[in-house]
């Protein structure tokens, strides 16, 4: 049993025989066996057990009544604790900790639909219920309403919100943008909700997300001050249709053009996703899904010290007949009405330099994917992957910026391999609004060796990228203070200010030490 | 106020009231399958985009002499089943007991071994 830093073994096990009494003795997990199943099943320690944030316990409450008295007991024998609601984001730690021996918040038996409003299109949910399981409970009520899930669909869309997760992008992929209220267990055993879920029987909760005073709902995302015990959700109904559009050139200086029409487009509600991207530079990338289609003059400008000439660039794409530049546009909703948006997007789309391609309209709500899980099997990897992934603003300048300054960072690694195998990424169509997104899986492997080099490699693209203003949207529990440290203006105020909360809500330290780069006092290091 | 567990549970009761027992069971493992297993393992090509990721690496791994689709096996035992689901493999994760009870996974197992002749 892994006892936790600052925690006494006698204290820990008195704590694990009071949760037994609090949720049942069968719902606390001390064997092996069973801790083995909270620990991050892509972790790149693999072969490194002393470097893993191995959890010393779990448990699993299934009230909020049990919720809290797990948490008065953790402060009673100063334990930490590390809520999840379903623990599949496999690409960011899963669900382990940030400290060895802390005790695991399983919230998967918490899976309560409280309500579903068709007309008002919102639901009030527990965090244990999966995007799955509440795709299917939405169909056996008759329901036309959908979430924006990602694959494979056994993730929580509370988890996914308070990790500031994305879906499939139903109209916003943003999925914390769809929650208007939370009720929290405080790290001293209050029960909170926020905005006019505040308000006694007010049917307000999920409507207006502000009620009065500060608005502290972000507070309980990618955060260690509470645990999210119940969220109210809005949900868009299923639409009847789906357009999209491409636009293609063969120079890349047509980008910038194709973005300047598109991201307006977007911000009118004419389309309702857009991408932007260079096919003939990703077309050596091995993590697409779809296998290297380009030339393999592609590397050799990719590991030229310039990365290739615009002009270079242009050549190969027109010898390869790949595109250098793509703009893509999607629009979902009431048939008539997404033709009629269509139809005007296409009269500021025509004036554009390229050839323009509209796509056969797609009748029906379908779940797609906003990465495809089978993607990651085709990489050839026996142990999963963790994700860098950087934003960056919803430029072609930026867009070319940032991958090769990724470039630079994996030449200057001497990592060539994981060089070819990511190529170069414009956005996937489904996140970019008015910043875009890099996805890349550093995938893990048995060598150890390997996976400390690229261990290494992230570590210096974050503070690379950091540098030039590119942070982490999200990152693996192991990787939480690495990330924090980009987000460094004015000598870390924010870092400073969090901590003051952290100390303020949390006085006994109790609550995930080190989420979100955040710890308490007594584990604080200078 | 409805749950997840509840609307299962009602199923299975359903099933085990057409007095079939062991049919209770298979229902009830294909139910699991359908929602823990099926969106890695069900046959190929799959519906999406990129294949089903437990069928693709399977497939490539028994290149043919085995059914890399879990559902057209005729080899698997209960036991195996049921290790793998917790333990995890490669890039499967393990499964908790708290998203799979440990009644749950006994009807998983029953139905992917039921095609074993044995």
């Amino acid at each position: 049993m892994i006892i936790p830093e600052g925690t006494t073994e006698a204290n820990f096990r008195t704590a694990l025989q009071e949760f037994a009494g609090a949720v049942g003795a069968e719902w606390v997990f001390t064997s092996e066996a069973d801790i083995s199943t909270y620990r991050d099943a892509y972790s790149p320690f693999i072969g490194q057990p002393q470097k893993m944030n191995v959890p010393g316990a779990a448990v699993a409450p299934v009230t909020v009544e049990q919720v809290q008295q797990v948490v008065r007991i953790a402060n009673k024998y100063t334990v930490p604790l590390w809520a999840f609601s379903t623990g599949r984001n496999l690409g960011y730690g899963g669900s382990s900790p940030t400290m060895r021996g802390t005790v695991m918040v399983d919230l998967k038996r918490m899976n309560k639909v409280i309500e579903v409003n068709e007309t008002k299109a919102y639901m009030i949910v527990e965090p244990g219920i999966s995007f799955i399981e509440m795709y299917r409970h939405l169909q056996s009520i008759g329901s036309n309403l959908r979430l924006s899930a990602p694959q494979p669909g056994w993730g929580s869309p509370i988890g996914n919100a308070v990790d500031r997760g994305h879906g499939d992008a139903s109209y916003n992929g943003d999925n914390y943008s769809m929650v208007k209220g939370l009720e929290v267990v405080t790290p001293t055993a209050e029960l909170v909700r926020t905005g006019c879920g505040s308000v006694p029987d007010s049917k307000l909760w999920p409507l207006y997300e502000y009620g009065f005073g500060p608005f502290i709902s972000g507070m309980f995302t990618q955060s260690n001050f509470g645990i999210v015990t119940k969220a109210c959700f809005w949900l868009t109904p299923n639409w009847e249709t789906e357009q999209t559009f491409t636009i293609e050139s063969d120079r890349s200086d047509d980008l910038q053009r194709y973005i300047d029409v598109l991201l307006p487009l977007r911000n009118e509600g004419i389309i309702h996703g857009w991408g932007a991207t260079s096919p003939i530079r990703e077309s050596g990338a091995h993590n697409d899904g779809r296998h290297p289609y380009g030339p393999k003059t592609v590397y050799q400008l990719l590991h030229q010290s310039d990365g290739g000439s615009m002009r270079q660039w242009d050549d190969l794409g027109r010898s390869a007949r790949i595109p250098a530049s793509r703009g893509t546009a999607r629009m979902r909703g009431a048939a008539p009405v997404v033709k009629a948006q269509l139809d005007y997007a296409l009269t500021r789309v025509r004036g554009l330099p390229g050839t323009l391609q509209v796509q056969p309209a797609r009748s029906g709500a379908w779940i797609g994917p906003l990465i495809d899980f089978g993607i990651i099997a085709i990489q050839e990897t026996s142990h999963g992957h963790f994700y860098f992934s950087p934003m960056y603003d919803a430029s072609a300048k930026d867009l070319y910026a940032i991958n090769d300054t990724v470039r630079r960072v994996m030449i200057a690694h001497d990592d060539y391999d994981m060089l070819d195998n990511f190529c170069w990424s414009g956005t996937r169509g489904t996140t970019a609004d008015k910043y875009m997104l890099i996805l890349l899986e550093f995938l893990v492997h048995d060598d150890v060796e390997l996976n400390n080099r690229r261990l290494a490699l992230f570590r210096a693209l974050v503070k690379t990228c950091g540098e030039n203003g590119w942070p982490e949207y999200r990152t693996p529990s192991y990787m939480q203070d690495v990330v924090m440290n980009q987000y460094s203006f004015n000598n870390h105020s924010l870092l400073h200010f969090l901590e003051t909360v952290k100390d303020a809500v949390d006085p006994n330290g109790i609550l995930a030490p080190g989420k979100g780069g955040i710890w308490p006092r007594r584990l604080r290091r200078s | 106020m409805r749950t997840v567990a509840r609307v299962a549970l009602t199923l299975a009761v359903s099933f085990a009231l057409v007095g079939a027992g062991r049919a209770a069971d298979l229902g009830r493992g294909k139910q699991v399958f359908q929602i823990w297993c099926a969106g890695c393992h069900e046959p190929l090509p799959g519906p999406s985009y990129a294949p089903p990721a437990g069928t693709y690496v399977l497939n490539k791994r028994y290149h043919g002499t085995k059914p890399a689709a879990l559902e057209q096996r005729t080899d698997l035992t209960a036991a195996y089943v049921k290790a793998i689901v917790r333990a995890g493999r490669n890039m499967m994760p393990p499964t908790r007991k708290t998203e799979v009870s440990d009644t749950d996974l006994d009807a998983l197992a029953a139905y992917l071994a039921g095609n074993n002749p044995r």
